[in-house]
């Protein structure tokens, strides 16, 4: 579905990737992991266009979309978190989930004058499913700047969801969170965002990752060292010299 | 205290085309962050054109109306495309320079296409006035009131109630996420320029309507009077931006009762110099936010 090929990313003289090759598969929920500036998330940024890179190819679908613009490779159908959470703070819950649908509107003009859809109409019930679906129905008209760190990635989660995406790619879904927070979110993970749906899913928490990844692909200084079933992966000599410094727990 | 309540009555009213001017100014900060200073000189050739039509036309007034409006919003996406399409997104000086560059462009135009400095500019009315008890109200002042007044509640539910309004809305708290939900930002932003040329063309059109006369520096007169209003209520809020206009009108209308014409700008420029000192952010602008705010606002 996603495959990148030789991959390269230069910022001056540092390579943040090099030579990165990895293929995600229909039904897919792969976790890449990897110590702090390994290349994760800038493996992220080039998949969703925020910037392009030095060398290789990405293709979705087989359509080459390398170095397309973020909001062509949206509408696509490949939707992404934000490790800085990225939310709308002055609109509520509600029209934060509802501007994510903007994307998959057509209908020029006439589409754009639509009015906010009233309670009950089929954008509305999309919605609301979707809030429901993540637990936040009952904070639909809250200001998302006032709403609790957990709540707002769950926001993050429930706007990626409201778009129907073809591939979600979740950037440090658990950061900044406790060990019961961070288990909630794997549940969601597990329960709500995987079933049906091909997620890439950027984490150093083991507990999400151990709960939620059905492969694993690890990176460190921009080259991937490992790539597997997490029991397999883990279990590497190499990935516990890179991942864990050849030592101790990583942290949960 | 009649003539407090008086002044303060024209004030409002005068005000309201300066609330529309800091509305244009607002809309467009708030999406990309960036002051369009050839924001009074578009409206000033928009409505040299208008006027162009009537001096040698003798076009009807209305027709005046459409044509500055219209060519207001034209001037308006033609300096985006140049001065803020065409300069990179970071360079946020450059597209600024650009934009003042451009004012002088602006200028030369309307002076080539109606060389003497000074033109009569048709007024909606016969200048005539009406009472009310103690007061007196002027009928073109009172009308430029109520366009105003249609201006914002339209406005409003644009940017509110439609799917328009959400993606401008959502460009303008955080374009990075707004564009990976598939929001198109370069028509965002040329939309914003539309919204803010349509908003300058209409007030351009009530106070020129009002002087009945247009010379170039009205540009220049815009540009001022709209930066004020809306760093008086706070850069980037819309309801600011109305409070700010109507604050400008009101101090400008007792200045100029109790002082004397030649101190109503000098009043303008001192309350905004007190403002900025006292509270920088202006009437409605954000307050110094938290530091988890900040990360929280951070794009």
């Amino acid at each position: 579905m996603l495959a990148l090929s030789g991959v390269e990313k230069r910022f001056g003289a540092l390579a943040a990737l090099d030579g990165i090759d990895l293929a995600v598969e229909i039904g897919d929920v792969l976790g890449i992991v990897g110590p702090n500036g390994s290349g994760k998330t800038t493996l992220l940024n080039i998949v969703t266009g925020v910037y392009p890179p030095t060398a290789g190819r990405v293709a979705f679908q087989d359509t080459d979309i390398t170095g397309w613009a973020g909001h062509r490779i949206a509408r696509l159908g490949i939707a992404r978190t934000f490790q800085n959470i990225r939310l709308f703070p002055t609109m509520t819950v509600f029209d934060n989930v509802w501007a994510a649908q903007h994307g998959r509107v057509s209908g020029g003009l006439f589409g754009l004058l639509r009015s906010r859809p009233a309670a009950g109409c089929g954008d509305a019930r999309r919605v609301d499913e979707v809030l429901e679906q993540v637990g936040l129905l009952g904070d639909r008209e809250v200001l998302a700047k006032h709403l609790p760190l957990p709540a707002r990635r769950r926001l993050e989660i429930a706007r990626t969801l409201a778009v129907d995406a073809r591939l979600l790619l979740l950037d440090e879904p658990a950061g900044g969170m406790t060990p019961a927070e961070t288990a909630d979110m794997a549940r969601l993970i597990h329960e709500v965002v995987a079933p049906g749906r091909t997620c890439v899913v950027i984490e150093h928490k083991m507990a999400l990752i151990a709960g939620v990844c059905s492969r694993l692909c690890v990176l460190d200084f921009g080259r991937k060292i490992a790539e597997g079933p997490p029991d397999r992966v883990l279990a590497d000599p190499r990935v516990r010299q890179a991942y864990l410094g050849g030592e101790g727990e990583p942290d949960a | 205290m009649i003539d407090f309540i008086q002044n303060t009555v024209d004030g409002v009213m005068f005000g309201s085309s300066y609330a529309l001017l800091a509305i244009g100014f607002t809309i467009v900060f708030g999406v990309m962050r960036r002051l369009n200073l050839a924001f009074g000189a578009s409206i000033m050739l928009g409505a040299y054109m208008g006027t162009w039509l009537h001096v040698h036309y003798q076009v009807h007034v209305l027709v005046v109306a459409v044509t500055t409006v219209a060519c207001t919003v034209l001037v308006g996406i033609y300096v985006e495309r140049l001065c803020f399409h065409a300069v990179r997104r970071d360079a946020a000086l450059a597209s600024m320079v650009s934009s003042f560059v451009i004012w002088m462009q602006l200028e030369e135009a309307a002076i080539h296409l109606l060389p003497e400095r000074t033109y009569a500019f048709p007024g909606l009315f016969a200048a005539g006035s009406y009472e009310a008890g103690p007061f007196l109200f002027r009928t073109e002042q009172t009308a430029m009131l109520l366009l105003a007044a249609v201006m914002v509640g339209a406005l409003h539910l644009l940017l509110h109630r439609t799917r328009f309004g959400l993606a401008l809305r959502a460009t303008s708290e955080n374009p990075l996420a707004a564009a990976y939900m598939g929001i198109h930002r370069t028509w965002t932003v040329l939309c914003a320029f539309v919204l803010m040329s349509l908003a300058g063309g209409v007030a351009g059109f009530a106070i020129l309507a009002t002087d009945q006369q247009i010379t170039p520096f009205f540009g220049l007169w815009a540009t001022f009077k709209g930066l004020i209003a809306m760093m008086l209520g706070g850069m980037g809020s819309l309801p600011g931006a109305i409070l700010g206009g109507l604050l400008l009108g009101v101090v400008e209308a007792h200045a100029l009762w109790y002082l004397g014409a030649e101190y109503r700008d000098l009043s303008a420029f001192l309350l905004l110099f007190a403002m900025l000192v006292s509270r920088p952010g202006g009437l409605l602008g954000q307050r110094i936010l938290s530091r988890e705010e900040l990360a929280f606002r951070r794009v």
